[in-house]
């Protein structure tokens, strides 16, 4: 066991193809996050009626690009999760501009019915269980499967509907509208709303981020022209998400 | 006949000399500075002998040249100017290139079918760093990973094997940093490997089981040894006679690899730090019609790794860090109740503490394990033979655990969304297991033995009958054939049967042995152990929707093994293993037969050591073997909860997809730089020399739309010296 879990740690972080080929450059359609309009979490209907809840889910494809097709997607490899129906809201799509990429944003509703009790054992918290929803966002030949966790609580006291609360994210450099540079400093910065792990994510047009995942960390060899760089954050627990964009080398975002 | 024309020439020179000279001359082994005694000593026509002190007193004429000869050892002509004005002299004789004629056999009579005897001579001559425990890798029967410490046994896996030193069970005999072994060689006089089919003394293995012997023999000398291996460890070990029957060594060793290891890296954010040490106070007396072993062991592992990776918080990077300890301390006596009873006792207490902390989920497990083994041997009319015996073991352990829920023969879980379970239990676990096996001699050439193990264990509060029956038939007097069968069953792991994480209401894992052999002796040089055989498990403990764990699985694995073996002369050994095997299993009954995950088809190993001289030796080992299983990736996902694509799979290409095969060839040599009274051995060499890098695993791309083989290893050169010294005990 000892040296299964050294071998998982070692592997998480060798990756093939590194310079060509890697996690923070939208070079295609990539799926970034789902939000939600007010709390991705929501009470366990009663035995015999359904729940729902309304999200979003958010894509960046290149400039030029764009989502030809959405549907709903059923994600066979979510053991530990609900699963949940979803209808996607096709027409209430939008696509915005930000410098070089283009931001997809596809509302949808996911339905559910009562979690069973075996469900209710996500992150040692016997009153939270999670559904898990699932979109299909094509572009051309390339396909994006989103999928994610709706947090469901047991009853009204959980504490999780009581004090979970959406963390605060700054995009403290690049300022809006910096000039571009070859190398840029990236940060962010995390207020928490409880304690739980926070995620951050940075997704750039071009050049490549010296370490995606950290707070404070360099974006390198960025490319000629307009250029846009995405922090997001992420709530493991909560999954509450913000996603802050900035456009360098040209207009301010407007 | 060159030796008599030697002693000619030097006759006829001597006999021109004149004057006569007294010394007293002892002649030593040259390294060791032990006397050597009967050393035939020419001075032109007289012909004088060493006395058991390797001394001889001489009447030399003033310039005279002296020969002194002795087998093993270089001729040593000496000319008497060489002699200072003092009485007492010493001459120090060179060990001389070995024969290949003489055989040289060690191990002790052999009573399992599978069970194959290394001393620690031929083990340290060809295991991998010269370290004996981890021969058991190059025997037939076994798979492993290049890098890795842990074995595979006939399709079991690693922790369903057992290992011991001596008649003390312990939680591992490899650190985890190189797969050295957690006692120095010096100490070990033999290693035995069981791949199956074993008798009802041994328990709690479905696999095979490694045993550690320490040395049985009392040393008339004090012996000092230091190590120094770059990159890994430094070590000493000294041993002390005490009287004429007891004897008592300690020694230390302590890694720096995590000095060295960080180069390997390019990346400076990167941070890995493995390290080990081990130590042990052991004292060993040999009674009239016995003896006595107390053994203590400390040994630690450690490893913190910090590295960019999705688990971690917004630094980006994720530490993991593990520490496991275990010290023992035992005692195994044995001795004669009567002409014809024989009893053994071997209680033992060992306290182990194993934490692994990985991003914000750590495991905890600690506490002691008292355990008492008692064997006895009843000696009936004829060679018959009765074994008896019974076996307590008793664990209070505690378990801290806020960690992802996740199944060890699940290769599909995401350790990030597992649900995180916080448990914290305390627990008291008995086992209790009484066993009985009779030798049944059948004529002179044939020996039946029937066994039978029960177990219980309080963990799940069950019981177990094992019925085991194993036989040899000494076909002729160099062909041997042997057959055995019997259960051999394993209660769960403690984390498969705890509350609220695993399932308490598990069973014993059950596993068939079938196993048919033969042993050939083509000459004293030459010989072979041919094997086959087939397993079949039920009652496996599997990962279960609803019950988390229960006892759905089965497996089955059968093979055919061949072992060569040369004999081990002063010049040559070596050994050729093969081994053949397919192993599968299924989930549950309703489930198809999938490849399990430990299934190399093809297992070669080759290894030999050749002396050259009487200071230089050399050798290697070539492994081959099928590439490892794994299951491919069909589709990836991206979760918008953890921000990281997800690998999905098929279930019916469960571990469907291979490795490249395997293959990797070490070489070394050793010379030994003499000095008049003790030795420096300078051991250098090269391991996972290769055509190309040998992959140990599968690295996909972010969104797993492409994938590469890891191959890690390159080519690591080592050097190592050990400097020996034998002394006079203290006390004379």
């Amino acid at each position: 066991m000892r040296y299964l879990l050294l071998m998982v740690t070692l592997t998480s972080f060798w990756g093939c193809g590194e310079d060509e080929d890697r996690f923070e450059v939208i070079n295609k359609l990539r799926g970034i996050g789902v939000s939600a309009q007010d709390k991705p979490i929501v009470l366990n209907p009663s035995e015999g009626t359904t729940q729902s809840a309304v999200l979003t889910a958010h894509a960046l494809l290149p400039k030029g690009q764009s989502v030809t097709e959405v549907s709903a997607y059923t994600d066979s490899g979510a053991g530990f999760s609900f699963p949940g129906e979803v209808l996607v809201d096709e027409a209430s799509a939008q696509v915005t501009t930000i410098g070089a990429l283009e931001s997809y944003q596809v509302p949808f509703t996911v339905t559910f019915s009562s979690v069973p009790t075996a469900y209710f054992n996500s992150d040692g918290q016997e009153t939270v269980a999670r559904v898990r929803y699932g979109v299909l966002l094509k572009s051309g030949a390339e396909e994006e499967a989103i999928v994610g966790d709706l947090v469901v609580v047991a009853d009204t006291d959980s504490k999780a509907l009581t004090e979970w609360q959406n963390h605060a994210l700054e995009l403290i450099s690049p300022a809006q509208g910096a000039a571009r540079s070859s190398q840029m400093a990236l940060e962010g910065k995390l207020t928490k709303a409880q304690d739980e792990p926070v995620k951050l994510r940075w997704f750039v047009s071009s050049g490549k981020v010296k370490n995606y995942r950290d707070q404070v960390t360099d974006w390198e060899e960025v490319g000629e022209g307009e250029q846009t760089v995405v922090l997001v954050a992420l709530a493991s627990k909560s999954k509450f998400i913000s996603i802050l964009p900035r456009v360098v080398g040209g207009e301010a975002l407007r | 006949m060159p030796k008599l024309w030697v002693c000619g020439f030097w006759g006829m020179v001597l006999a021109s000399v004149a004057v006569a000279r007294p010394f007293q001359v002892t002649v030593k082994e040259k390294g060791t500075g032990k006397p050597l005694s009967r050393v035939e000593v020419r001075v032109g026509e007289e012909v004088f002998y060493t006395d058991p002190s390797g001394q001889v007193r001489l009447e030399v004429p003033e310039g005279a040249l002296i020969l002194f000869y002795r087998a093993e050892f270089e001729t040593l002509n000496f000319d008497s100017k060489g002699f200072s004005d003092q009485l007492d002299q010493e001459v120090y004789l060179y060990p001389a290139a070995p024969s290949d004629n003489e055989v040289i056999v060690s191990g002790r009579a052999k009573r399992e079918v599978s069970r194959k005897d290394i001393s620690i001579e031929e083990a340290k001559a060809v295991a991998p760093r010269g370290d004996p425990a981890q021969i058991t890798k190059s025997l037939p029967g076994v798979q492993s990973s290049g890098f890795s410490p842990e074995v595979a046994v006939r399709g079991s896996a690693p922790e369903d094997s057992r290992y011991y030193i001596d008649r003390f069970s312990v939680p591992f005999v490899y650190h985890s940093v190189g797969g050295i072994s957690v006692l120095p060689d010096k100490l070990l006089e033999q290693v035995s490997f069981s791949a199956g089919g074993f008798g009802p003394q041994y328990g709690e293995a479905t696999g095979g089981v490694v045993e550690l012997e320490t040395s049985q023999s009392v040393p008339s000398e004090g012996f000092a040894q230091f190590k120094v291996n770059v990159p890994i460890y430094s070590g000493f070990y000294v041993e002390q006679p005490v009287g004429e029957r007891a004897v008592v060594s300690a020694s230390g060793r302590r890694s720096y690899l995590d000095a060295f290891i960080q180069n390997f890296f390019d990346d400076e954010d990167m941070v890995i730090v493995p390290k080990f040490f081990d130590a042990h106070l052991r004292y060993f007396e040999r009674t009239d019609t016995g003896y006595l072993k107390l053994l203590t062991l400390s040994s630690y592992d450690g490893l913190y790794a910090l590295v960019p990776g999705d688990g971690g918080d917004v630094d980006g990077n994720v530490n993991f860090s593990l520490d496991n300890y275990y010290g023992l301390l035992g005692v195994e006596y044995t001795d004669k109740l009567s002409k014809d009873w024989r009893y053994l006792i071997a209680p033992q207490g060992v306290y182990a503490r194993n934490q692994i902390d990985v991003a914000d989920n750590f495991i905890e497990i600690k506490g002691p394990q008292v355990r008492l083994p008692v064997e006895f041997q009843y000696r009936l009319k004829g060679a018959d033979k009765v074994y008896l015996g019974f076996e307590v073991e008793r664990f209070d352990v505690k378990v801290d655990v806020l960690a992802p829920r996740v199944s060890n023969d699940d290769p599909f879980t995401d350790f990030e969304e597992a649900p995180q379970v916080r448990t914290s239990i305390e627990s008291k676990l008995i086992r209790r297991a009484a066993f009985g096996a009779y030798d049944l001699r059948i004529g002179k050439d044939w020996v039946v033995t029937p066994g039978v193990r029960m177990s219980h264990t309080t963990q799940i509060d069950r019981s177990v009958l094992d019925p085991r029956l194993k036989t040899r038939y000494q076909l002729t007097q160099d062909v041997l054939l042997k057959m055995a069968v019997g259960q051999y069953s394993r209660s769960p792991q403690p984390q498969e049967s705890a509350e609220g994480y695993g399932n308490p209401d598990l069973d014993y894992e059950k596993v068939m042995h079938y196993v048919l052999g033969s042993e050939v002796k083509f000459s004293d040089k030459w010989q072979t152990d041919v094997q086959i055989y087939a397993k079949s498990g039920r009652d496996m403990v599997r990962s279960h929707p609803t019950l988390r764990q229960a006892n759905t699985g089965y497996l089955r694995s059968q093979g055919f093994e061949l072992f060569l073996r040369r004999n081990r002369t002063k010049k040559f050994f070596g050994w050729l293993s093969y081994t053949y095997s397919k192993t599968e299993e299924k989930q549950d009954a309703d489930s198809d037969w999938l490849p399990a995950e430990i299934d190399q088809t093809h297992v070669l190993t080759l290894v030999g050591q050749m002396k050259a001289g009487g200071q230089f030796s050399y050798g290697g080992r070539m492994t081959y073997h099928t590439g490892d299983r794994y299951t491919p990736v069909a589709d990836a996902v991206y979760n918008a909860g953890l921000g990281k694509y997800q690998p999905r799979y098929n279930e019916d290409e469960r571990y469907g997809a291979r490795l490249s095969d395997y293959f990797q060839m070490d070489l070394y040599g050793v010379y030994d730089f003499l000095f008049d009274e003790w030795k420096l051995k300078f051991r250098f060499g090269v391991e996972y020399l290769a055509p190309k890098r040998p992959a140990f695993g599968v690295s996909y791309n972010y969104d797993y739309s492409k994938k590469e083989e890891l191959t890690g290893i390159p080519p690591i050169f080592y050097i190592e010296l050990l400097g020996e010294k034998f002394y006079r005990p203290f006390y004379l």
